[in-house]
Parts: C-alpha cells; sequence; structure tokens
C-alpha cells in the first residue's frame, strides 16, 4: 500500500535512455595513454637507477685506481730504500762480505784464435740434441 | 534554529580552515618562491664542502734516475669538534690507531673550532683503520709525505720539507716552485657524516704535479765519499769535514759530503748546524792548497820554468814576520816544481814576492777566490779575499793560503781549472728536470772563463803529480793511475786569531787528461797534516770514481804471482782472498 500523499502527482516513467555515439572512443583513447604514461615512468625510474648504479660503480673503480696507484708509490720506495747503499753495504757487512783488499788491473788474456772446423755431423755440433737436426 | 547554528559553526570551521590553509600557501609560496634562492642556498653550503688537493711534489733524482727524495702516499686524520658529542670516548678509540696518549687528542677535540688536526701524514693503512670505524665527526684525507729513502744520503744537498711540504732548505727549497706543482680542488656534496652524495654536486679542478728534478749527483760516489770521510771523521777524532767531487770539463757535481749531517726523514728537534752544506756555506783559510794560484800565476807570468832553481832559505824575514816551512828544512837550493810539491812555506813567499800583489790578487779572481760559484745552492758564500791595496805586509800570508778564505767548492774549482786545460768551469749540481708530461728539460751547459793558458795548466798537473809521486801528498796514490794533488794544513781562523787546523787535499786524476777532481777536507783532525789524514780519504774516494766513471787505468800491474794456477799459460786465476766465496 503506497504512502504517498494523493495530491502529489505520480512520478513519469523512466524516460528511455540510449548510448549517445563517441563515448567508447574516449575510454579507449585514455587506457593506452594511462598505461604508456605508467610505463614511462617506470622507465625513467629504471634509467635513473642504472645510472645511480652506474655512477657507484665508476666511484668505486675510481678508488680502485686510486688505491692501485698509491700502492704503485709505496712500492717505488720500498725499492729505493732497499737498493739504497748503505742498505746493501750493511747486509753485505752482516753476511760476512769486506770489501777487497787489494785492488790491481791486469790486461785480459789475448783470445785464442781457432778457425772453425766443417762438420756433417749434427751430434758434433749439438750433441745434447742426439739424433734430432 | 539548530540547522542554522551547526550551518554557521560549519562555515566559521571552514573560514578557519580555508584561512590556515591560506596563510600555509601564502607562506609556503614566500619560503618557496620569494627566498627560495636564499634556502637552496643555505641547504647548499651545509652540504658542499671545498677539498683541496694537494699536488704531487716532484721526486729528485740522482744523474742516473735513482730515487733520492720522493713523495709517497700519506693520510691526514683531522676532527670538527663541534660535531663530537663524546670527546674522551673518541680519544679512547682513536689512541691506540695513532699511537698518541689519549690526554692529548682530548685537548684537541675539546677545543670550540671547526677543524683540529689528529694526526699528520701517516700510513695508508692507519688512515683506512679510521675509516672504518665511521666516528661522527672524525674524517681522513689524503696528504702525501716526503720520503728519502737514502736516509742520510746527499742530505746537505737535498734538504728537507716543512709540515705543509715546502722546501726548508738545499734542492727542495732552492726548486721548491718546480717541485711543488699547484694544488686542486674538489667541491661535491655530502651527507651529515662526511660521506659523498652519488649523483650531487661533483666539480674537480685536479692538481698539476711537480716537476722531477734530476742532479748530478752520483749516488753510489755520493756513498763512497761519506763513507770515506765518516771513517776519517772517527779514525782522527774530526769535529766536521766535507768532500767535493767533479768533472772538470763539465762542471758537474758528481759528490757533495758534508758532515755533520741528519736524517731528512726525521728533522724534528735537529741541531740547525748539522743541516748547513759546508762545502758552499762555509769558508776557510785554504792553507797551502792556495800555492797552486802563486805557482800558476807565477808560471803564466813566464816569471819561472818548473825547473828554475831557486834558493830558499831555512827562514825568510819579511814585513816584520819570520816564515819558515812546516817541517823547518835547511837552506837548500831546488826547482820550481819541488817548491810546490814539498809545500815550501819559504819557496812559495819568494815566488810571491816575484809575482807582486797585484798579479797575485788578478789570478785569485781568475781562479773564482772571493766571487760566487754560480753553483745556485741556497747559503754560498764567496770567501774573502781583501784588496791588494789592503794587504801591506800581508802578501806572504796571502801566498801560503792563510788571510784569505774560500769554500770548499771553490777550491775544487780552482784545481778543476788546471785539470780542464786552464779553463774554470761554472759548477752544476741540476742536471735537468722532468715536467708533468715526462718530457726531459737540461740544464744549459755552464760558462767558462780561462784561468791560464792551457801550456800552464798542463805544467801545473806536472807538478801536481809530483806532489803526490814524491811529494807530500804520496798517500794519495791509487794504482793504475797518475795522481796529481796538492796538500794543505792551515791554521783555523777564531775569534781573536787562530784555534785548530784543517787539513786538506785537492786532487785530479788521471793526470794527462783528468776527469774527477776531488777536495777533501777535515775539520781539526789529529794528526793534523793534510797529507796524513785528507790524502788517504781522496784515495779512497778516487778508487771508486775511476770505477764508476769507468776512467781505464793507464797502466796495468803485472798479474800477482800468487794468481797463477795450473790452469795453463795466459789464463788468469784468482787466488781465492777473505771474503771472497769459492
Amino acid at each position: 500500500m503506497s504512502t504517498r500523499p494523493r495530491h502529489l502527482p505520480r512520478p513519469d516513467a523512466r524516460p528511455q535512455l540510449k548510448v549517445l555515439p563517441g563515448g567508447s572512443a574516449q575510454r579507449s583513447a585514455f587506457i593506452p595513454a594511462a598505461i604508456v604514461l605508467v610505463l614511462a615512468v617506470f622507465a625513467v625510474t629504471a634509467v635513473q637507477a642504472y645510472v645511480a648504479q652506474e655512477g657507484l660503480r665508476v666511484t668505486n673503480l675510481e678508488r680502485q685506481v686510486r688505491e692501485e696507484e698509491e700502492r704503485y708509490q709505496l712500492l717505488r720506495a720500498q725499492i729505493a730504500q732497499r737498493s739504497s747503499p748503505e742498505r746493501i753495504r750493511r747486509v753485505a757487512e752482516e753476511a760476512g762480505m769486506i770489501p777487497a783488499p787489494q785492488r790491481v788491473y791486469v790486461p785480459a788474456p789475448a783470445p785464442v784464435h781457432q778457425p772453425a772446423t766443417r762438420t756433417e755431423d749434427p751430434q758434433a755440433v749439438k750433441r745434447h740434441l742426439a739424433g734430432v737436426p | 534554529m539548530t540547522a542554522t547554528l551547526a550551518r554557521r559553526r560549519a562555515g566559521i570551521l571552514l573560514a578557519v580552515l580555508l584561512l590556515s590553509m591560506l596563510v600555509l600557501t601564502l607562506r609556503l609560496g614566500y619560503v618557496q618562491g620569494v627566498r627560495s634562492e636564499e634556502y637552496a642556498g643555505l641547504a647548499e653550503q651545509q652540504r658542499l664542502r671545498q677539498i683541496e688537493l694537494p699536488a704531487p711534489r716532484g721526486s729528485i733524482y740522482d744523474r742516473h734516475g735513482r730515487d733520492l727524495a720522493m713523495s709517497i702516499p700519506a693520510r691526514t686524520v683531522y676532527a670538527n669538534p663541534r660535531q663530537i658529542a663524546d670527546p674522551d670516548g673518541t680519544a679512547r678509540v682513536l689512541a691506540p690507531i695513532l699511537a698518541q696518549p689519549p690526554e692529548v687528542l682530548v685537548e684537541r677535540l675539546r677545543q670550540d673550532r671547526g677543524f683540529v688536526y689528529l694526526a699528520r701524514r701517516v700510513d695508508v693503512e692507519v688512515g683506512r683503520q679510521i675509516e672504518e670505524l665511521e666516528l661522527i665527526g672524525v674524517s681522513v684525507m689524503d696528504e702525501p709525505r716526503r720520503a728519502y729513502p737514502g736516509g742520510s744520503l746527499a742530505a746537505n744537498v737535498l734538504g728537507f720539507v716543512g709540515t705543509d711540504a715546502e722546501g726548508l732548505a738545499g734542492i727542495e727549497s732552492a726548486y721548491d716552485r718546480l717541485l711543488g706543482g699547484r694544488p686542486g680542488y674538489r667541491t661535491l656534496e655530502q651527507d651529515p657524516r662526511g660521506r659523498q652524495i652519488p649523483q650531487g654536486v661533483f666539480q674537480e679542478e685536479p692538481p698539476i704535479p711537480g716537476s722531477d728534478i734530476m742532479l748530478t749527483i752520483d749516488r753510489d760516489l755520493q756513498h763512497a765519499a761519506e763513507q770515506a770521510l765518516d771513517h776519517a771523521i772517527a779514525s782522527t777524532g774530526a769535529i766536521g769535514g766535507t768532500v767535493v767531487a767533479a768533472s772538470p770539463r763539465t762542471g758537474e757535481i758528481l759528490a757533495m759530503v758534508s758532515r755533520p749531517t741528519f736524517d731528512p726523514n726525521n728533522v724534528a728537534g735537529i741541531d740547525p748546524e748539522t743541516m748547513r752544506n759546508r762545502t758552499v756555506a762555509d769558508t776557510y783559510e785554504p792553507g797551502s792548497v792556495s800555492k797552486l794560484v802563486v805557482a800558476a800565476g807565477a808560471l803564466e807570468e813566464q816569471l819561472f820554468a818548473p825547473d828554475t832553481p831557486i834558493h830558499v832559505p831555512a827562514r825568510i824575514h819579511v814585513g816584520g814576520a819570520d816564515f819558515t816551512d812546516a817541517h823547518p828544512q835547511p837552506t837548500r837550493s831546488i826547482p820550481f816544481d819541488q817548491v810546490i810539491a814539498q809545500s815550501s812555506n819559504v819557496g812559495t813567499i819568494q815566488i810571491a814576492l816575484e809575482l807582486g800583489a797585484d798579479r797575485l790578487e788578478r789570478y785569485l779572481a781568475r781562479f773564482g777566490y772571493g766571487r760566487g760559484t754560480g753553483s745556485g745552492f741556497p747559503g754560498e758564500e764567496a770567501g774573502t779575499v781583501p784588496s791588494a791595496s789592503q794587504w801591506g805586509t800581508s802578501l806572504p800570508t796571502m801566498a801560503i793560503g792563510q788571510g784569505l778564505s774560500a769554500s770548499p767548492l771553490q777550491l775544487v774549482l780552482a784545481y778543476s781549472a788546471v785539470a780542464n786545460d786552464g779553463v774554470r768551469v761554472e759548477p752544476k749540481l741540476v742536471g735537468g728536470w722532468i715536467d708533468p708530461d715526462g718530457e726531459l728539460h737540461r740544464t744549459p751547459s755552464p760558462r767558462g772563463r780561462r784561468a791560464v793558458s792551457e801550456g800552464t795548466a798542463r805544467a801545473m798537473r806536472q807538478i801536481l803529480a809530483k806532489a803526490v809521486e814524491e811529494g807530500t801528498g804520496t798517500l794519495a796514490q791509487i794504482p793504475g793511475y797518475t795522481v796529481g794533488g796538492k796538500t794543505g794544513t792551515a791554521q783555523k781562523a777564531a775569534p781573536g786569531g787562530y784555534q785548530g787546523h784543517m787539513a786538506s787535499f785537492v786532487g785530479l786524476v788521471p793526470v794527462e787528461q783528468p776527469e774527477l777532481v776531488i777536495g777533501v777536507i777535515l775539520d781539526e783532525p789529529t794528526p793534523i797534516w793534510g797529507g796524513v789524514v785528507a790524502a788517504p780519504v781522496f784515495r779512497e774516494v778516487a778508487e771508486t770514481g775511476v770505477r764508476i766513471l769507468r776512467i781505464p787505468p793507464e797502466r796495468m800491474d803485472p798479474i800477482p804471482q800468487a794468481a797463477h794456477g795450473d790452469t795453463g799459460e795466459g789464463s788468469l786465476a784468482v787466488e781465492p782472498g777473505p771474503g771472497v766465496l769459492r
């Protein structure tokens, strides 16, 4: 039983609605655009993350280069210190070596001239090869 | 009524909210818009830091490119006390690593400053340990340390650097601008812990490294000369000495030794007297080694020939003073060359009287007395030669090398003139420098000035050879070579007169075409005679020098009998001596 007052008119029946042309096209354009936008945001973020990662790698490599250069300098200093004449003299003394007590200059023996002999036997020339040509 | 009140209250609340938002919006606009740059600048100042990048200091090499001085990596630990909440705890952690007492560190960490050094130029490993602790307010930076791998080798030539790596003496000082380079700068963003912010502001102006310097010094000859002088000082009780070895033709200084000396690796508390390069900074009355000038002048003026006989009395009275030889001799007649070879004071004075004061003064100048050598070494003294017009009756003392002064280097250069056929060449200590691009720039050849003719120089060399062969310098002889030289035993000037003696020997080898001139001076040795204490030092240095410089011997010795083995005639077999391994 209706509670509606009698003096109020009855509402009209729901009007017939019809779909207006063009609405589906707007919806279909919005979604790809949104997808592209989201992908673009992810792409930019990924690129920035990659750049940051590579930047850290470059920083690490530069640090390694500096460390290796320092190591080279330290090793060079060690070489210089170990090859110093005073250290060598001290080590030689500790090993029981002494300066030569007498120094003379003598002529070198005259070279012995011996004409080369021809041979067909390889073993006469290279005994250790024993048969290998 | 109720609805109206509710709507009114809602309206008031909405108005308050809108007003608040308006105020915030206006404030935001003011901060982000009107004063955005100012606040951004303040924020950047907090993050940005500019660090000076020290320029690597150039190395110093000997003539063969061997390191004499170099910079090695090191770390400096510093702190910002205002960022440190617990100075005591921080000091306790740092103390064992830095090898410093905690109380010293606490005192620094309690200062109301933004920057304090805790340790400078410590090992790289120490810096790494500090960095790993990640202490707030404590940081580590690169700061290279100067190292001298040879210890005290050539220390008085090299000099040393100060706390800020600036040259303070020697070559380090004289060539500080060339060695020092130019520092760079790095600007970067850091977080509150001092760590660099990735992708933050980063600007860098790289430092320009210093150039390397190549000396003319031969490291091995330098060491041999130092050893020889140290032995002589130890055995004679001398208080110091010098050795200078030079190439007479090029003026290159091959060895330059000064004693006492120091270790430039550790200069804290060192006596400044030990840092002086006495070969150029000290002058002394040379004594008999100066007779070279008298003899050369007399020969050049053709007043005498080497074989001219000279009547030499036992004593001579000149200018109110009596002069005798160092070892009194009877009256005799000896050739001119023997006057020098035997270092006769009386004979030399007679020659000088014949030469005259004016000409002697001129020849002293020609041989470099009383003027700088042109070495460019800091603190060089020119010595003193009074004007001849002021000599009065002092000609005899001038003739025998007293009453005037010269440095050891000046004496070596005077003898180098005789060795170089009469041409005195300026000394050269720096052979060249290597710029940061690796290009070698050689220093120009030094200038030469003729002191005496070639003939006079040749004659003087023969006279000097006699001095070594049969005169006062026999202990300077070395096997296989002819040596020429002159001994000297001079009174040492002191306030109020003379006290002590300087013993010297200056020689050249080989006599015919000298390639090496060496001057040795001992300060207050016992015994005092140059021929006894200085000549053996010359021999020791010269024996090493001829080997290093590959100067061929002038004569060969017969093979010692003990060396003949049973390996056949003409072969060489040496009997092992002590220290020779079989």
